[in-house]
């Protein structure tokens, strides 16, 4: 188990360098930072000064070498745009994505798991049919226009849910926090919905596809053989094996979910890393970019540390093929 | 007795009554003066540092919390601010008297030292968009009593008003504050009519009333300054309430905005000029070919016949109104006429295909050739539609055009570079006259003096540039005026680039809201009143 989580950090350690160099080259490719930031009027004293404020006047290998030495001290260089530190910015930012897409994975979950094994359990009934060609809808539409769609029902024309931004939030740790307040939350379910919908309809789609494969099994004919209580049969022993798919994908569903929100968060103005990555992508900020993406290959690592780590939990073969 | 008692009771409690009407009355003025005023920012700010990133945005919010000497009016007319007065003593020395009324949000009382202290700050703060853009004709600035303030220029500089509009004046003891310092609020203390209260990165700025402001008091108690850079979603969060005025309103909304009666739509003449330059330096333009395809010997955008062709051959009107929905004016010149350094004597370019045909049969291309024109698709209002219309008008006088556009990100770099032979151009004349957008897109290129450092066609005009270097240290408003006009007339007549449309910039606002537009571009609360108080 040691060995194996070491060697999944080397692995990260590796894409990350590989990815660092893929940033850097076509950063550079791409255009120039100081030319869209610059104002147009200075002179080129001021130019100079800027490139070199930035440490955009040596070449590119050397910049690189000079990020590596800084990175290993654990700095991963300023904002060309906002002059802090580029992983503040990230922590910043972050509260808002992970709540936000906490909430939307939450949602996929207790909406999306339901309904599925219910649609599982009762195929030809009138509600699973109807749902099930619902979850098309949640695959198909893009989201950017469900979202503006939100927007103008429950925003402008009902007026029950404020249209967008975060709202007021509460400083725990440090940290500004939405969840924990119900004023929060009103500002919260839009963008979640928005963000979980897709999500919604594939959890759907996976229990049901696994409940009908499970109810198959022997085992399941065993144990109602032998008249357990339908509740249990359903509760533990479909439950607990269609889950592993379940699991498998809203994993990587929450990382892709906090590292790519990129249209919810600008549909809602949610100020979100989503948001900062777009931004800084539009200015070519590169500190930031690096910084985030290097963070984000950190939490797919993590994410999928945690899935394995589940597994265990879910599937005894799996428990005792680690444990031998 | 009893009588007595009764009357001296009833007078109470008419008293009370009275009063306590009279208490109504105050709390319903106290609750209307510390009203709340939430704005929609269609960007966003990079910092609270007033001497950090040289931007409209930052401009616009750090207008909020810190005074100029000068400041600009809606029209970018100079008027006085932290300076009552001031004038150039000679050539090269200018005086600005201040006020001697003004205090800071912290209760010190301003002098020259603060002003002596912002423009040392605005020096040394790194940056990659630094104001000192704005003084780099100054070579230092004295305080030669408490409210008397010296400047003294390298050079003769008019412009020195204008350019002091955008140095913003801090406490002499934050001369030393970061940018982290400002931002966490520690070292925001300015002169401003507000103070800041919160500043979250991102998601917006929120503002108080500065109640020892030397001027008139704002009549907002709060201001929030939020960030809602999809338009969408911006119109959509005026539309149910949660914001009460945003800025750059889509322009395919307008219409149904303009009917609805909860809300008023105000539009100004912004500063923008939306061009096209020409390469008129290689003789071998690299994205111009003749009609096989093949390279060409001469460079036919170097014929003034050629770029005649090409300006009468786009219909300004058609695209005014189709392309940008009537929200921009038709450009004749750098500026729209009557701005400071425009001239009276150009003449809308008239619209005509045949003409524009037998001015290019008569360079030498009945045929025509083969053109690809750039843009950006993210930085102008419409600008990749506005060039796709404009390589239409071009292909039906027998030029076949093509476009390609690409976001700004890419294309700041290239066009800088010289690297197209057309391309779509913008720029704010943030001095608001026209030496300012002459001398950076059409001047002779000149990297030492700053000249030409927009001119993506690398135009030059010997002719042009002497009377533009003799305006910029002709001191003398009439005189610099005159030959600014000059200036105009010889580079639109010579077509250093073709003039398109001026943007112009919507702001739409509750129906309880007064507003007024400004050709700068800037969104400010101090533009804002409750409706019906005047104004």
């Amino acid at each position: 188990m040691v060995i194996w989580s070491i060697r999944r950090l080397l692995q990260a350690i590796l894409v990350v360098l590989a990815m660092t160099v893929i940033v850097f080259v076509a950063l550079y490719a791409v255009g120039d930072p100081v030319k869209i930031m610059i104002d147009p009027d200075a002179t080129q004293a001021e130019v100079a000064r800027a490139i070199s404020y930035l440490g955009l006047d040596q070449p590119l290998w050397r910049q690189y070498l000079v990020f590596l030495k800084n990175a290993l001290h654990g700095d991963l260089g300023q904002s060309f745009v906002y002059a802090t530190s580029a992983m503040n910015l990230i922590w910043q930012r972050l509260p808002a994505t992970l709540e936000l897409a906490c909430f939307a994975v939450l949602l996929s979950i207790i909406l999306g798991l339901p309904l599925g094994i219910y649609a599982g359990l009762r195929p030809d009934s009138v509600f699973s049919r109807v749902v099930m060609a619902g979850s098309i809808l949640g695959f198909s539409l893009p989201s950017f226009w469900v979202g503006l769609m939100f927007i103008m029902l429950f925003a402008v024309q009902l007026g029950w849910l404020p249209s967008g931004g975060r709202g007021p939030t509460v400083t725990v740790l440090g940290m500004h926090w939405s969840f924990l307040t119900f004023e929060g939350l009103k500002y919260m379910l839009l963008p979640a919905f928005n963000l979980s919908l897709a999500n919604i309809a594939m959890v759907m789609r996976l229990s049901r596809a696994g409940t009908r494969e499970v109810l198959q099994m022997d085992y399941v004919k065993f144990a109602r053989a032998k008249g357990l209580s339908p509740a249990r049969v359903v509760g533990v022993h479909v439950l607990k094996n269609m889950m592993i798919p379940v699991v498998t994908v809203v994993g990587l569903d929450l990382g892709s979910t906090i590292a790519f929100s990129v249209v919810t968060e600008n549909v809602f103005a949610w100020p979100g890393t989503g948001k900062l990555i777009i931004e800084s992508i539009n200015v070519l900020d590169r500190p930031v970019i690096v910084a985030y993406l290097i963070f984000v290959v950190f939490l797919f690592v993590l994410i999928n540390f945690l899935v394995d780590l589940a597994y265990v939990f879910l599937d005894p073969r799996v428990r005792q093929a680690t444990s031998s | 007795m009893k009588g007595i008692v009764t009357r001296n009771v009833s007078l109470l409690l008419g008293t009370l009554l009275v009063g306590m009407g009279f208490v109504a009355v105050m709390s319903s003025a106290h609750a209307a003066e510390s009203a709340m005023l939430r704005i929609g920012m269609a960007a966003q700010n990079a910092s609270m540092d007033p001497h950090f990133q040289n931007s409209t945005p930052n401009n616009s919010v750090m207008s909020h919390l810190f005074d100029t000497l000068v400041t600009y009016d809606a029209k970018q007319n100079i008027l006085p601010r932290l300076a009552v007065s001031w004038k150039p003593v000679d050539d090269t020395h200018w005086e600005f008297k201040l006020r001697d009324d003004v205090v800071f949000s912290d209760g010190t009382p301003l002098t020259a030292k603060d002003v002596v202290a912002s423009f040392a700050r605005v020096e040394v703060v790194p940056s990659v968009s630094s104001y000192r853009t704005y003084t780099r004709s100054i070579k230092s600035v004295e305080a030669v009593d408490p409210h008397l303030v010296r400047v003294t220029t390298h050079a003769p500089t008019p412009l020195l008003p204008a350019f002091v509009t955008r140095i913003r004046i801090i406490k002499a003891d934050m001369e030393k504050a970061t940018t982290a310092d400002f931002n966490s609020g520690k070292a925001a203390i300015g002169t401003g009519p507000y103070v800041l209260e919160e500043y979250i990165p991102g998601t917006r700025v929120t503002l108080k009333r500065n109640d020892k402001f030397w001027g008139e008091l704002e009549p907002w108690g709060t201001v929030e300054l939020r960030i809602v850079t999809d338009k969408a979603s911006r119109l959509a969060a005026l539309l149910s309430g949660d914001l009460d005025l945003i800025e750059a309103v889509p322009a395919t909304d307008l219409d149904s905005l303009k009917s609805d009666k909860r809300f008023n739509v105000v539009a100004a003449e912004s500063n923008r000029l939306i061009y096209l330059a020409m390469d008129q330096d290689r003789d071998n333009s690299p994205f111009v070919r003749d009609n096989n395809g093949e390279p060409m010997k001469t460079n036919p955008l170097k014929d003034l016949r050629v770029r005649r062709a090409l300006s009468m051959a786009i219909n300004r009107e058609a695209i005014v109104k189709r392309v940008m929905n009537d929200q921009a004016l038709v450009a004749t010149q750098f500026l729209p006429v009557g701005r400071f350094g425009t001239s009276e004597n150009i003449e809308p370019q008239v619209y005509d295909v045949e003409k524009a045909k037998a001015l290019l049969k008569e360079a030498g291309f009945p045929d025509g050739f083969q053109l690809t024109v750039h843009a950006s698709n993210d930085r102008y209002i419409n600008d990749s539609r506005t060039i796709q219309t404009v390589a239409q008008f071009f292909s039906r006088i027998g030029i076949q055009t093509k476009t390609e556009v690409q976001p700004w990100s890419t294309y700041a770099g290239k066009v800088a570079g010289h690297e197209f032979s057309v391309a779509l151009g913008g720029w704010a004349a943030n001095t608001g006259e026209t030496s300012n957008p002459m001398g950076a897109i059409i001047a002779t290129i000149d990297k030492e003096r700053g000249m030409g450092n927009s001119n993506y066609g690398s135009y030059s005009n010997p002719e042009f540039d002497s009377i533009l270097n003799k305006a910029l240290t002709t001191l003398d408003d009439d005189a610099r005026a005159k030959l600014l006009a000059q200036c105009s007339e010889i580079a639109i007549n010579d077509l250093a680039i073709i003039p398109l449309h001026h943007e112009v910039s919507v702001w739409a606002m509750a129906k309880n809201i007064q507003y007024k537009g400004r050709s700068d571009q800037f969104t400010m609360a101090m533009d804002a009143r409750p409706a019906g108080k005047g104004h």
